[in-house]
């Protein structure tokens, strides 16, 4: 076998894998369109009108934590694996976690806890990047953490446009992946 | 067998998933996995789950050990002639 063979090869290997596990670290796609939807949504509406982007969060957050994990169950039907299984328990620690801590410590009713919130977010992503061997999702978190960051110290009047076009950009990104993966 | 490596040890991966992911037809697929449950790399089992019938199909101990093995083999290749 010729050396480029061998790279070209491995490339593909390499390719494969990788391809693998970001299609079942993010649901098919699924959660990015999911949740980018509602994260754009949410945070103009919170730009536009507290009170009313407020409200949709009420709803959208809990809807959208279930379909998460409707949809996690479902994957989980058709790939069994301890990386999945783990993923499952992480999300509902870290949901379990989160709830305790807005309802008793610090609810997100201020621009401290919806960044508290987002930085958790941010988290899961660099810590599930990390699990699944995803350099770029693991960046996506620091990446996300670093905006949460900025957008709080330094810009806080555009704390809300600034994550909703973070929601805009996850849903373009993630209807390109599930394009990719149902065509 | 790198998409089943890649589900990490002791996953299991149902015909159609692998189906709609490795982009392929059923016959192809059965035919892949024949060969490769024939050399002892791939676990094939059917199943129902409720009342729907199920194939699962898993990498073997020995299957991945030959794919880590072919895989550092390229490696070396490419590191030996580098």
């Amino acid at each position: 076998m010729k050396r480029e063979e061998a790279r070209t090869l491995l490339k593909s290997l390499d390719q494969t894998e990788g391809e693998a596990r970001l299609k079942l670290a993010l649901l098919g796609g699924w959660t990015l369109v999911l949740w980018g939807a509602l994260w754009a949504l949410g945070s103009f509406l919170l730009a536009w009108n507290p009170e009313v982007g407020g409200r949709f969060w009420t709803v959208a957050g809990p809807l959208g934590g279930l379909l998460s994990f409707y949809l996690g169950a479902r994957q989980g039907v058709s790939v069994r694996t301890f990386l999945g299984l783990q993923t499952f328990y992480f999300w509902a620690l870290l949901t379990l976690f989160a709830l305790l801590h807005w309802l008793l410590l610090l609810p997100p009713t201020d621009l401290r806890g919806e960044s508290f919130l987002v930085s958790l977010v941010a988290f899961a992503y660099a810590y599930l990047g990390t699990l699944w061997r995803i350099p770029g999702m693991a960046r996506a978190g620091l990446g996300l953490f670093a905006v949460d960051l900025v957008l709080y110290r330094a810009f806080p009047d555009l704390f809300h446009l600034g994550m909703g076009a973070v929601g805009l950009w996850a849903l373009v990104y993630g209807g390109v992946l599930l394009w990719r993966w149902t065509r | 067998m790198a998409l089943l490596h890649a589900l990490g040890e002791g996953a299991q991966a149902e015909f159609s998933w692998l189906k709609d992911a490795l982009g392929l037809t059923e016959g192809n697929l059965s035919s892949h996995l024949a060969k490769l449950e024939e050399a002892g790399y791939v676990r094939v089992e059917k199943g129902y789950q409720g009342k729907r019938p199920r194939t699962w199909v898993a990498l073997t101990p020995q299957g991945r050990a030959a794919y880590e093995a072919h895989r550092r083999a390229l490696l070396e290749l490419l590191r030996s002639e580098g």
